[in-house]
């Protein structure tokens, strides 16, 4: 019994040559087909991560909410800038109970930050990587959009600027008290409290809701006001009240239109205690006319600035030393000038400016106007701290001067043997501007003010040298060339035939 | 000689002592523009006469509420008035409708009636030169002449109702509006014309009855520094004044600053000027009613014409040429406060 139980489990080990072919066969077969079903899920997931072109961004990504699905970079970039164009004219809607105002983003000149980065983002996204990490992103891109944002950039200040604005109507602003002399009499208004936009808390709302505003959508902001307070009281004016400086220049009747539009700018300006007024801003209405008026002539003839700018700073400038308020800024004049002595100006044009701060303890207030006598008048009022027996005079002192030297040039366009005078020139003055301090009619201080230096210039003749006769034009040019009055007077009466 | 009214000098000198057969109201100081008829019922038949030039068709209205306030100050009820207008020959037949249109608002208004409209085209005439008699029948009040020279003034209060230069700011307005709009806002400029109504004073006149005025007369050319003068000479008192404390509006200011002109000796029609006791008690109820007033100072025994500005006083000048017409030169600073 034991011996056929052996037989029988070496019989069951052994294979047959046909079994070990057919397993051999069978091993094969299900190789194949592994490989076959590997190749096709490879052949499929091959092809589904290569449904998109190289070049071509993945199915459901976005930039900036814009669907780039399919899309070359260019392409992209083409449809973002259609998409910009729409968003740029998004409105945002200011509400307070019934009162609306809207601004776009254009408006608000929100730029684009850099498009082409997100792009490019965009179009690499699952482009690189094996297989199946592309195929994972691609998978997960299509569960869940992925999304690229372009940056923004944002001058806050002038979106505050625009919606302070916007709102302007909204709300009733604080006035500040004013001042105006008519008659001789002060007339001050009293101050109003008011409100204004909170333009903190819109700031903030708007910050929130920027994304949605950007996508293009049109976006409501609830605004609020808070107290405006002025800036200017009644209180502050009520001290101005007496004379404290006052200047006055003879006026040309050329230059009185001019200078009776400089007093309307000028009166009536209000100087706060340690505040500053700069003459050419309060002035660059008339300054910017006359730039616009004269641009072409500037060009061709090189007219300079009217003097009617300068005899109005010069005026004012000395009404401000005599009110002892302190000059900051003050260029001298190029020339001495014939409405005032020497060191007694301040030059002013699109270059030149004059400056003057408050340096008092009360307000001040400037009055400007052309008198009866034809006189500019600068007056400034303010509280009178002096004793009124101290008096305050200036005095212009001459330390240099020249006469001015004559030029003689020739001029082919005047007929040899005649003189034309061109310019008067200018003398060369060095001058030195003096405060004198009296007290109960005896000096008790003398103090410069500014030391000023006209340059002066040369008186210009010209000498006609068109002629025929070239020794007529040798003989002229000669006699300029020497810079002798008297040769150049003797040649030209040689010319003329005279003894 | 000065334009506008003459001055009282020469009216005296030349028409009042030169007429032999003046009537016995017949006015002695040219400012005096209020005559009196004796009417049926022991009443009287109160008249003034106001000629006015300007430009704008409206000018009528302006002559009509100074002629009416005069009536109503002299103590006149007043119920119509007539009108004469030389028109240059550029005016046409709408140019008339338009005139005749604002007059008949303002009667409307005002409850008066317009007697008649005589218009005549004069040739070489630049501007309207409009004549307006106005009529009333003595309603009780009445200061009369007598009167008002018996009174002792000394110590009453001079009190000032209605915005001085109100009626020179608004014709300035009137024609140079497209010149102002380059400075101010139409809204500004419109606030002013609202207050055009307040250039008819007769119910502060019918106000101040219970008050028994010494003194009341309506301030026109020369504004509120002419009728201080004419106040004092016509008291034979003086009076010290505060220039800070008469009544005027923001608009005339800025419109007087504009121009360089002196607010106060502008034309101010529908301005009344008052002598009495109790002035803030007036002021009081003026105020209630809406209407600016302010006590602007008291009379003073003896001469002196005194004028404060803050802490400057300053007697006043002779009544000067009125701004108005100085506006036509393009405006002038004046010099007077020195």
């Amino acid at each position: 019994m034991g011996f056929t139980g052996k037989k029988k489990r070496k019989t069951q080990r052994r294979m047959t040559a046909a079994q070990k072919r057919k397993l051999m066969l069978l091993t094969g077969l299900v190789f194949v087909c592994a490989l076959f079903v590997v190749g096709i899920f490879y052949s499929s997931v091959y092809r589904y991560v290569h449904k998109m072109r190289p070049g071509q961004i993945e199915e459901n990504v976005y930039v900036q909410g814009v669907d780039m699905s399919g899309l070359t970079k260019a392409q992209a970039k083409k449809k973002l800038k259609q998409n910009w164009e729409a968003v740029q004219n998004t409105h945002l809607i200011l509400h307070d109970g019934e009162k609306e105002a809207s601004v776009t983003v254009k408006q608000m000149g929100i730029r684009q930050g850099d498009v082409d980065e997100a792009i490019e983002k965009a179009a690499g996204y699952a482009k690189r990587g094996g297989l199946f990490h592309r195929y994972r992103k691609i998978r997960a891109a299509k569960k869940e959009k992925v999304e690229y944002d372009v940056s923004y950039k944002i001058d806050e200040e002038q979106i505050e600027d625009l919606l302070e604005e916007k709102t302007k109507d909204f709300y009733e602003e604080a006035e500040d008290a004013g001042i105006t002399r008519v008659g001789g009499v002060f007339q001050i208004t009293e101050e109003k409290s008011g409100e204004t936009i909170d333009i903190d808390a819109v700031m903030k709302e708007l910050e929130d809701k920027l994304p949605s505003l950007l996508l293009g959508e049109e976006t409501r902001i609830n605004v609020s006001a808070k107290k405006d307070e002025p800036k200017v009281t009644k209180t502050d004016l009520e001290s101005i009240e007496d004379r404290i400086g006052e200047f006055a220049t003879e006026t040309q009747e050329e230059d009185r239109s001019l200078l009776s539009r400089t007093a309307e700018l000028l009166n009536g300006q209000v100087i706060l205690t340690e505040k500053e007024i700069s003459v050419q801003k309060i002035l660059a209405p008339l300054l910017e006319m006359y730039e616009e008026e004269n641009q072409e002539e500037k060009a061709e003839t090189d007219i300079d600035c009217p003097e009617a700018f300068s005899q109005a700073a010069s005026t004012l400038y000395m009404a401000v030393l005599d009110a002892e308020l302190e000059v900051t800024k003050r260029e001298p004049l190029d020339h001495e000038a014939a409405y005032t002595k020497p060191a007694m100006d301040a030059a002013l044009d699109t270059q030149r400016d004059l400056q003057i701060k408050n340096t008092l303890d009360s307000p001040v207030y400037i009055e400007v106007f052309i008198d009866q006598n034809e006189q500019f008048v600068c007056r400034i009022y303010g509280t009178r701290t002096r004793e009124k027996t101290t008096e305050i005079s200036f005095e212009s002192e001459i330390l240099e001067e020249h006469d001015p030297e004559t030029e003689y040039v020739a001029d082919e366009e005047i007929d040899a043997g005649k003189m034309k005078k061109e310019s008067d020139g200018s003398r060369m003055i060095r001058a030195k501007l003096w405060k004198i301090v009296e007290e109960e009619g005896k000096e008790v201080s003398r103090d410069e003010i500014n030391e000023t230096t006209y340059k002066g210039e040369n008186q210009k003749i010209l000498v006609g040298t068109k002629s025929d006769d070239e020794e007529t034009v040798e003989k002229l040019e000669k006699a300029v060339e020497s810079q002798d009055e008297k040769e150049i007077e003797e040649t030209i009466k040689e010319i003329n035939g005279e003894e | 000689m000065r334009k506008g009214i003459l001055t009282d000098t020469a009216y005296q000198r030349f028409i009042y002592k030169k007429l032999n057969q003046k009537s016995s109201q017949f006015p002695y100081h040219v400012w005096e523009k209020c005559v009196r008829f004796p009417a049926e019922d022991n009443t009287e038949l109160v008249s003034s006469e106001i000629m006015l030039t300007g430009v704008r068709e409206d000018i009528c209205v302006y002559a009509a509420a100074r002629a009416l306030n005069a009536v109503a100050a002299e103590g006149g009820c007043p119920f119509g008035v007539r009108v004469s207008v030389l028109v240059p020959e550029t005016a046409d037949e709408p140019y008339l409708e338009r005139m005749v249109k604002s007059l008949d608002i303002v009667a409307m208004e005002q409850g008066f009636e317009v007697l008649n409209v005589c218009v005549n085209v004069q040739p070489g005439c630049r501007e309207n030169i409009v004549h307006v008699t106005a009529y009333g029948k003595s309603c009780g009040y009445g200061k009369g002449k007598e009167e008002g020279k018996a009174a002792d003034y000394r110590g009453k209060d001079i009190v000032i109702v209605n915005p001085i230069a109100l009626e020179g700011s608004l014709r300035i307005l009137e024609e140079r509006r497209e010149e102002l709009e380059e400075r101010f806002i139409p809204v500004f400029l419109d606030r002013l014309l609202e207050e055009k109504h307040r250039l008819f004073a007769l119910d502060i006149v019918k106000l101040a009855e219970s008050f028994q005025p010494a003194y009341i007369k309506p301030v026109t050319d020369g504004g509120v520094f002419g009728a201080l003068w004419e106040l004092s000479e016509t008291s034979g008192t003086g009076y010290e004044a505060d220039m800070k404390k008469f009544p005027i509006r923001q608009e005339t200011v800025e419109i007087c600053e504009h121009f360089r002109l002196n607010p106060y000796q502008m034309a101010s029609g529908g301005c009344i000027l008052l002598v009495m006791d109790n002035g803030e008690g007036f002021v009081r109820l003026c105020q209630e009613k809406g209407a600016e007033a302010a006590v602007a100072g008291k009379m003073k025994a003896g001469r002196n014409k005194i004028i404060v500005n803050g802490e400057e006083s300053r007697c006043t000048d002779r009544p000067a040429e009125d701004e108005l017409f100085r506006m036509y030169k393009g405006g002038v600073h004046d010099e007077h406060e020195n």
